[in-house]
């Protein structure tokens, strides 16, 4: 059906980011692997976007095709007004630094760093100052105000993942990237990370755009878009766990 | 296993090569030592076996007086009544008299003396076209004012038959006319580089020997049927103790040993060299294998927990360090050759000794060279294969990340020797006699010890200081961390550093302070305006120069007429003109500089107060009457170079200074007992109100015809006596900078193989908006952090040993030379980043996908 998920309610000017017709594959000829297929997808301010669909499927590509970690072989990527596809290295470090925040699934954090440290890494970078009522207010929504200065080898993988969302959250950036940020904790610790994005995004007013592909993840999210074979297509406006295991299953049906 | 060992190698070719570098460096210097030693040295013995071919028996005067500092020792002269004795010797069919000795320098067209390194200038008296000598044009000298020379003097000089050629030797400078070139039967025109000059007989006696009716050596040759040695035993047990008595051969062996005494000091550097580039070799692989260990800890505990057994995963590691080893040693030997062949052509070319062409390898050395390289592989390798060893199977499941160890022990068996160290050097510096330099040698050997194991301890403190200056942008300080990150891996990495700097900041405050001493002392002593002495000379005759006084190259003392004092005397201007002659001299106990003067005239000058000995006594200085018992009055037995064993009466005493030291005898003794009859140091001081200027240039005007000699004014003296260990410094220095090249390389293989070990931490600085200049700033701290510590760490420790070291010496000034000390440390910045190039330039171009990707 629909391989465009274009919302029309809204104006350009109301999108965080945004890509046209993304296409990328892997190697040559005949053991090329095409990992994105003239995708095209909207990611709206104030919104928490989340991909989702089986392994393989390109969500890691697209996510970092997103946020300028890597080149595409045609399209356009957008993050706000900027075109990232023109931009040099040195003008998409400075656009990760300070427009783009990151959650990966492991290994998040500096080893030589406090946990303080860690977060106000980027801003460091930068040679900027984070407001402290900010920054109070970030490490008490991440419950880490008395860990500040432990480093991440005397943190759990749990707390570990709530310096990177604190870190990722610190400088106000316009995306929040996060790639599978629970795939690696338990149920618990996972659920205090998605309750923490949930409640960036109501109260902050923060963009984050979520790589997951789990069903219970992707509830709490506003908008679940689903890839297939580097293809988009499925997009689900307010979702519960059900209404997406529903589409997962359709789809992996549809596929057999 | 081995399959498997040889796949890791594969994998980390890059890395094992950077650690093999060292061992290359080692093994080349090794194998560079051996070869070109045995190759010029095999030269010198083809040339010299046909020395020893005429002669079967020679007979040369003993010297009592050897210095022990090597070299050609003067051997006193052979009576002529010798030759008369010989001739009734059995079995004896000829008996030659011969004149050969070294010390006749030519000048050469551009009106300096010609000089050779090693090889001797000698004098001889020309006996015709006998035993080895071929007339190559012209004829042999007749005249007194004639004289013949060899081909390899013709060619230095480019002179030709029937040109002047003016000749320095115990006598002033004198001319005679070349009547002849000749070179030797084997064709070539010169011995092992030597230049030879051939007067008449008693020309040659005169200037080489300083008397007539005397030889140097006594040729015999041996009727048909009777032996050599025979010949040789006859001839001792006529002459009895007093002369060395030789075949041809020992003689011909003893004239190469001579002629191959400087490759001693090639050997010395090139296997200095390779000692501290295996040392740091070891070093490197230490650290090398350590890391490579532990990025594959979850490999090797997979292996464990697959039930390989501890033997089998040593057996890999060193399987790897032993082809490592290997490989290295080959290569090394390769480059050796190479390195060889261009030192054998430089020092041919130095020497003009034109040896038989192509290289002698020595294999048996070789094949050490190799096994050495391998071995000092494994060792270095053995530590971190018995830790993989011990890795725990669950460590498998962990992250790789280099786990911490604690500093306690380490830091605990560091404090002991440190602190014992410490005060043993403090013991040192009180006056507790001959055992200062037990303590002190002792204590700094101790404390080296404690301070290697205390740097990974002290790096936690230092480095965040060190930190602090080099920057504080974040890059920065993320590089700063890295230094700190692994103490023990930072402390093996800056040890090199640490050595080498340690030596150069000892060295560097020994050799300030002996300056101050050196010029303190010199005008201190030196009442004289100027002073008359060929270069050198006045800086060691009282034998500061560390052995008895001789000229620069060690060998001849450069001398004038005594005539030139006399005329100073007169020159308008001049209050005081004093000769001193200068020997050595041994006493029972040792060598000892001599002098002879007028001494009451010289103390005036030397600011002494003492009388000139009568003939046949002397006067010596306080602390030798003091160190050996002696008083004003006593006997005392001494060996000169000319007479020999003597007793002499001491007739007074005085205090020695910088420039006179041991015995003083009477002037009129100096022919008979002294090498030189000639001054070889004047001292000249002005009338008050004479102008400077004006006495200098008519002063230098008496002595112009002789390029050995100049007049100098106290500070030039000074300068000149400090002069000699700045010399001695900067070979040092050159040295030590080789040490330094492989400090480099040892930072640059810890930097590449961190940059390897840390690439998701690199690819997530990416991630998070770090530009790749924040990248190279990053490493490029962490490298000069890292340095700058070592070069800290290395002056701090070598400098206040250095402080030491010239307390227990007792100079007068203790002289830390800042400034050096700045210009060190700004080299060490220079070196880290220079080991930062490669290590930042990968950090740069970490792909950021790669490096976050997870599997
Ligand atoms: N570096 C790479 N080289 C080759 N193929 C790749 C690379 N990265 C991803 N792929 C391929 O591209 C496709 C999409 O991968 P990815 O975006 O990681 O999927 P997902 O994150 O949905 O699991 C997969 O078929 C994968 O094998
Ligand atoms: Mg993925």
């Amino acid at each position: 059906m629909t391989t465009t998920a274009v919302e029309n309610t809204d104006t350009l000017t109301g999108l965080a980011a945004r890509a046209v017709g993304v296409a990328k594959a892997y190697g040559t000829g005949a053991t090329a692997v095409v990992a994105l297929d003239d995708i095209s997808v909207d990611i709206r301010r104030g919104r928490f976007t989340a991909i989702m669909g089986p392994s393989g499927s390109g969500k890691s590509t697209l996510m970092h095709a997103l946020a300028g970690l890597d080149t595409v072989d045609s399209g356009e990527v957008w993050i706000g007004e900027t075109r990232l596809t023109t931009l040099s290295d040195k003008g998409l470090a400075d656009l990760r630094r300070n427009r783009v925040g990151f959650v990966f699934q492991q290994f998040n954090l500096l080893p030589t760093l406090s946990a303080e440290e860690n977060i106000t890494l980027p801003l460091a970078i930068a040679k900027r100052t984070a407001d402290q009522a900010w920054f109070d207010l970030v490490v008490d929504a991440v419950g880490l105000a008395d860990r500040l200065t432990h480093r991440p080898s005397e943190l759990s993988g749990g707390q570990q993942q709530r310096v990177a969302c604190a870190r990722a959250l610190l400088p106000k950036p316009d995306v929040i990237f996060a790639d599978e940020p629970t795939g690696n904790l338990d149920s618990r610790s996972g659920a205090e990370i998605l309750r923490f994005l949930r409640r960036s995004v109501d109260e902050f007013n923060q963009t984050i755009v979520m790589v997951t592909h789990d069903a219970t993840a992707a509830a709490y999210a506003d908008r679940v878009v689903f890839l297939q074979d580097g293809k988009l297509v499925h997009d689900l406006v307010e979702p519960d766990a059900d209404e997406v295991l529903d589409t997962m299953k359709t789809l992996s049906e549809g596929d057999s | 296993m081995l399959k498997a060992a040889l796949k890791g190698l594969l994998a980390r070719k890059l890395r094992l090569t950077l650690a093999g570098f060292a061992v290359v460096l080692g093994v080349m210097a090794v194998s560079a030592a051996m070869i070109t030693t045995t190759t010029i040295g095999s030269g010198f013995d083809s040339i010299f076996a046909s020395t020893g071919a005429n002669t079967d028996v020679s007979v040369s005067g003993k010297s009592d007086v050897d210095s022990g500092m090597g070299g050609r020792a003067f051997a006193p002269p052979v009576p002529a009544s010798v030759v008369a004795d010989l001739e009734d010797v059995p079995g004896a069919k000829s008996v030659r008299g011969e004149v050969s000795v070294d010390g006749a320098r030519p000048v050469g067209p551009d009106g300096k003396v010609i000089s050779v390194q090693g090889p001797p200038r000698s004098g001889v008296a020309w006996h015709g076209e006998t035993g080895l000598v071929r007339l190559w044009s012209g004829r042999g000298p007749t005249a007194p004012d004639e004289v013949a020379i060899n081909g390899g003097l013709a060619d230095r000089g480019q002179f030709t038959v029937g040109e002047k050629i003016d000749v320095l030797t115990l006598a002033p400078r004198q001319s005679f006319t070349i009547v002849g070139i000749y070179g030797y039967s084997n064709g070539r025109g010169s011995m092992g580089g030597d230049t030879q000059v051939a007067f008449t007989e008693p020309v040659a006696q005169k200037l080489m020997l300083g008397a007539s009716d005397v030889y140097s050596s006594v040729t015999v040759t041996a009727e048909r049927g009777v032996s050599r040695s025979a010949l040789r035993d006859r001839v001792a047990a006529a002459l009895g103790d007093g002369y060395t008595v030789r075949t041809g051969d020992e003689l011909a062996a003893s004239t190469a040993e001579d002629g191959k005494a400087f490759l001693d000091i090639v050997r010395m550097v090139l296997l200095g060299f390779s000692g501290l580039s295996l040392l740091v070799g070891i070093f490197l692989i230490l650290n090398t294998f350590s890391i490579l260990v532990a990025q594959r800890t979850g490999e090797l505990a997979l292996m464990a927990a697959l039930g390989a057994r501890r033997k089998q995963i040593v057996g890999s590691v060193l399987v790897e360090a032993a082809i490592v080893g290997a490989a290295a040693s080959v290569v090394g030997i390769g480059l050796g050759l190479g390195v060889s062949v261009l030192l054998t052509m430089v020092m041919e070319a130095n020497s003009g000794a034109s040896l038989p062409v192509g290289l002698t390898v020595p294999v048996p050395e070789l094949v050490l060279a190799f096994v050495l390289g391998v071995v000092v592989t494994l060792v270095a390798a053995l530590v971190p294969a018995v830790r993989a060893s011990r890795v725990p199977p669950v460590r498998a499941m962990r992250a790789s990340a280099a786990e911490q160890r604690s500093l306690t022990r380490i830091t605990w068996l560091g404090a002991v020797p440190a602190a014992l160290g410490v005060a043993a050097v403090v013991v040192s510096l009180a006056d507790i006699g001959s055992l200062r330099w037990v303590a002190l040698a002792g204590g700094v050997v101790l404390g080296l010890f404690g301070l290697a194991l205390l740097t990974p301890v002290l790096s936690r403190s230092l480095l965040p200081a060190l930190g602090r200056v080099v920057g504080w942008s974040m890059p920065s300080k993320l590089g700063n961390r890295n230094a700190a990150r692994n103490p023990r891996r930072t402390a093996i990495t800056v040890s090199t550093l640490v050595i080498t700097l340690g030596l150069v900041g000892g060295v560097s405050v020994i050799a300030e302070s002996m300056r101050a001493d050196l010029s303190a002392s010199a005008t201190r002593d030196l009442g004289a305006d100027l002073v008359i002495s060929g270069d050198g000379v006045a800086g060691r005759a009282g034998g500061q120069g560390g052995g008895p006084p001789t000229a620069a190259d060690g060998r001849i003392m450069p001398t004038f007429d005594a005539s030139v004092v006399d005329q100073a005397r007169a020159v308008p201007g001049v209050s005081r003109a004093v000769a001193q002659y200068v020997d050595t001299v041994r006493f029972e106990w040792g060598a000892s500089p001599a002098a002879a003067a007028d001494l009451s005239q010289l103390s005036a000058v030397l600011n002494l107060s003492a009388r000139t000995p009568a003939p046949g006594s002397v006067a010596l200085d306080s602390a030798t009457l003091s160190d050996h018992g002696l008083k004003v009055g006593d006997m005392v037995r001494l060996a000169t170079q000319r007479a020999g064993w003597q007793e002499f009466r001491i007739a007074g005493g005085y205090e020695a200074n910088y420039l006179l030291r041991g015995p003083v005898f009477n002037p009129s003794d100096v022919a008979s007992l002294f090498v030189s009859a000639a001054p070889a140091i004047g001292y000249v001081q002005l009338a008050d109100g004479a102008d400077a200027a004006t006495v200098t240039r008519a002063v230098s005007r008496l002595v112009a015809d002789n390029p050995e000699v100049s007049v100098q004014d106290r500070t030039q003296l000074a300068d000149d006596a400090a002069g000699q260990i700045s010399i001695a410094e900067t070979m040092l220095y050159v040295l030590l900078g080789l040490s330094v090249v492989i400090g480099i390389l040892g930072i640059i293989n810890t930097m590449a193989l961190s940059i390897v070990e840390r690439t998701r931490e690199l690819g997530l600085l990416r991630a998070v908006g770090m530009r790749r200049s924040h990248m190279v700033r990053m490493v490029v701290t962490e490298s000069v952090v890292m340095s700058l510590f070592g070069a800290v760490l290395g002056l701090a420790a070598g400098g206040a040993a250095g402080v030491a070291v010239v307390r227990v010496l007792g100079l007068s000034a203790t002289e830390i030379p800042w400034v050096s000390l700045a210009v060190f440390l700004g080299l060490a910045v220079v070196a880290g980043l220079l080991a930062a190039l490669a290590p930042s330039t990968r950090a740069a171009r970490v792909n950021v996908l790669s490096a976050i990707a997870y599997e």
